[in-house]
């Protein structure tokens, strides 16, 4: 009974899905990409082996991160800490790709291990001002680059001396320069973005950590799998996805109210006659709520798929090296919880009007 | 699914176990109904009624005269402004579920049938035993029998929008009679049908009537109708302006209607023993219906004499 009264209207119901459907495929699509932007810092630092990340405190966005080289000596002095190494990152725009984040390492450091060379061979210190950079596997496939080839960046040119791949879009779609170089062209002398940090034992994180932020003015510490969470960039990208996505699912369930108040309107006399038959107000209440939750449920599956669809376009366009959606069961889980509370919330008002009507007016009802 | 409905013999109402209470069907005493606050609109003022259990009475009246008010009140649809009515012995003023009330001590005929259009015609007659005694099998299996009771057999998954005026209306008598009501209110049943469907409808109540004993309160403006009940009450500004018995009503007004399709079909010979409609008739019926769908059973319900006594 539930399917054919949606399917009395199938316009309408198909409508009204669609828009429950691109409130959740907001939700999917936003939610999926700013968690693996998340998942993507995450795995940059923690590739490292590195247990600790040192940034500037309150920066709007990572790469404007600078501290100075000589916390990062400091630091590598205290007795728990075994490695220290610094980090510049910032994206240039190039012009097939407008997102290329080029990474400075110093090569002498252990940030750098965990870029595996696929050909030619690792950026050296050897020759300072060599102009030398290695690029990841899909920077060098987009911009059809090969070993010995060069590349201009900020006005110079640097010859692509080796092809890496980490497995991290961010990396894979970037390039990496000597430290000394990108203090150079990102104007941060004997600065850096970050320091990553590897601990003799993970037991004294908290102790390094702690000592670290007392004795540092305007630094944060924190561990490395959980750096990308507390950074600004995330917590502003999830936030813009959960706000772009309650408009969007306001939109919907404003939709969806209207559909069910609409088709209780249309139904009073039919309400008026099942009341009449003797069926209680629950009952009544309960039928017009089934089908609003089933409608959202539609349009919480039907959202999911545009979602996903909607993600793998993007990834079609200029910023597609950069994606790394995320997506996961508990996600999905989020997606249909959201649509199936909206059906709640959507379809409780016209119920409510549903079952408080009086059978003899609504038997009048024409 | 349709196999053993249509080659078992169709169920008497007894076996259907349309009930059959001994104390009086009906008490009205000073009912009461204004609508609106104040000085309102009497809808009813002071009626007293009284049905015997048993009883096939017609409600009468110009509109206005407070019949469907009347009607609504005795099936708990409303609530009485003064006065007290019982019916099957109880009093509704103590009746705390009025829903189960509604669901299982009257059943409702309406004027329009009034029938769930995305619901098959066996849906529409469970629709009201979600509330009642029958469960799972049984219900769907006493919604087959009395949509072969009222003939149609043969028309179990058909919408409301692919039945006849008069199969829709019949639907909704077997409808009313699901939970084994005590009363049947019908509220102008016949009203929106051509006459020899209309004749057909008011057979099944007075059948239902003359042979399980379920009390019939039938509400019509349509003096011939009323002729086919035992009992007519003629309501007037919400008062009762006449109450007697059809046996005193106007002999000449009687024979007429007697000789009339509708009456003929009622009272002719065929109907002196109220038994359930016959299988076979009905199955031709149907086909004829069918091939004329369009034709809303007027020619098609296979009535051959043609139409008066309206």
């Amino acid at each position: 009974m539930i399917v054919r009264n949606l399917l009395r209207r199938k316009t309408r119901t198909v409508l009204t899905t669609v828009g429950i459907g691109i409130g959740i495929a907001a939700i999917v699509a936003l939610v999926a990409i700013a968690d693996g932007y998340s998942a993507q810092f995450t795995s940059m630092l923690t590739k490292s082996g590195a247990d600790l990340t040192i940034a500037q405190a309150d920066v709007a966005d990572t790469s404007l991160s600078a501290i100075d080289e000589e916390v990062g000596r400091k630091v590598a002095a205290m007795p728990d800490v075994a490695h220290v190494s610094g980090m510049i990152f910032s994206v240039v725009p190039l012009e097939k790709m407008p997102y290329f984040i080029v990474f400075g390492y110093d090569p002498a450091q252990f940030g750098i291990r965990h870029f595996k060379i696929r050909e030619g061979r690792l950026i050296g210190e050897s020759r300072p001002g060599s102009r030398e950079i290695m690029m990841g596997s899909s920077a060098a496939r987009a911009l059809k680059k090969r070993i010995g080839e060069r590349v201009r960046i900020y006005g110079a040119s640097y010859q692509v001396i080796g092809i890496y791949e980490t497995g991290t879009p961010f990396e894979d779609g970037g390039g990496v320069i000597t430290l000394r170089e990108a203090q150079e062209i990102f104007k941060k002398p004997k600065q850096v973005s970050l320091f990553q940090v590897k601990l003799r034992s993970v037991d004294a994180a908290d102790r390094v950590q702690n000592e670290v932020e007392r004795r540092f003015k305007e630094i944060t510490v924190s561990k490395s799998a959980e750096f990308a969470e507390g950074t600004q960039d995330v917590q502003m990208a999830r936030g813009f996805a959960w706000s772009i996505s309650a408009i969007a699912i306001l939109a919907g369930g404003v939709g969806m109210m209207n559909t069910v108040l609409m088709s209780v309107f249309e139904r009073t006399r039919e309400i008026g006659v099942l009341r009449a038959l003797g069926w209680r107000r629950r009952r009544v209440l309960w039928m017009i709520l089934q089908e609003s939750l089933l409608l959202s449920f539609l349009g919480g599956i039907v959202g999911v798929g545009l979602g996903i669809g909607l993600v793998s376009l993007l990834s079609f366009t200029s910023m597609g090296s950069w994606l790394a959606p995320a997506y996961s069961a508990g996600l999905f889980a989020q997606a249909l919880g959201t649509a199936i509370i909206l059906g709640a919330i959507g379809g409780l008002y016209p119920a409510i009007r549903a079952a408080g009507l009086s059978p003899v007016e609504a038997l009048r009802y024409e | 699914m349709k196999d053993t409905v249509a080659g078992a013999e169709p169920a008497t109402p007894a076996a259907l176990g349309a009930s059959r209470s001994r104390e009086s069907a009906v008490e009205v005493v000073d009912l009461t109904r204004i609508y609106g606050d104040g000085l309102g609109v009497k809808a009813l003022d002071g009626v007293c009624l009284g049905v015997r259990s048993g009883e096939f009475i017609a409600i009468m009246g110009p509109s206005g005269s407070g019949k469907s008010t009347l009607l609504h009140l005795l099936g708990a649809l409303d609530r009485p402004t003064a006065g007290r009515i019982a019916v099957a012995g109880r009093d509704l003023a103590t009746v705390r579920d009025l829903d189960a009330f509604r669901a299982r001590t009257v059943g409702l005929v309406f004027q329009l049938h009034n029938l769930i259009p995305t619901l098959t015609a066996l849906e529409n007659v469970e629709v009201p035993m979600y509330e009642g005694p029958f469960a799972g099998q049984a219900r769907r299996e006493r919604a087959r029998q009395l949509l072969a009771w009222v003939g149609l057999a043969g028309r179990l998954d058909h919408r409301p929008g692919q039945l006849s005026g008069g199969e829709r209306q019949r639907v909704a008598v077997a409808r009313a009679l699901a939970n084994r009501p005590s009363v049947i209110l019908a509220d102008e049943p016949t009203g929106s049908l051509d006459s020899s469907s209309g004749a057909e409808v008011l057979r099944l109540l007075r059948d239902l009537n003359r042979a399980e004993g379920t009390t019939v309160i039938l509400v019509t403006h349509d003096p011939l109708i009323a002729l086919a009940t035992d009992r007519i009450v003629t309501l007037r500004d919400g008062r009762v302006q006449r109450d007697q018995p059809v046996a005193d009503a106007d002999r000449h007004d009687l024979e007429v209607f007697r000789r009339s399709d509708v009456g003929r079909l009622i009272f002719g010979e065929d109907a002196l023993t109220p038994t359930p409609l016959p299988a076979g008739p009905d199955q031709e019926r149907q086909q004829g219906v069918r091939a004329s769908p369009a034709g809303r059973g007027v020619g098609g319900e296979g009535v051959s004499r043609g139409r008066t006594g309206g």
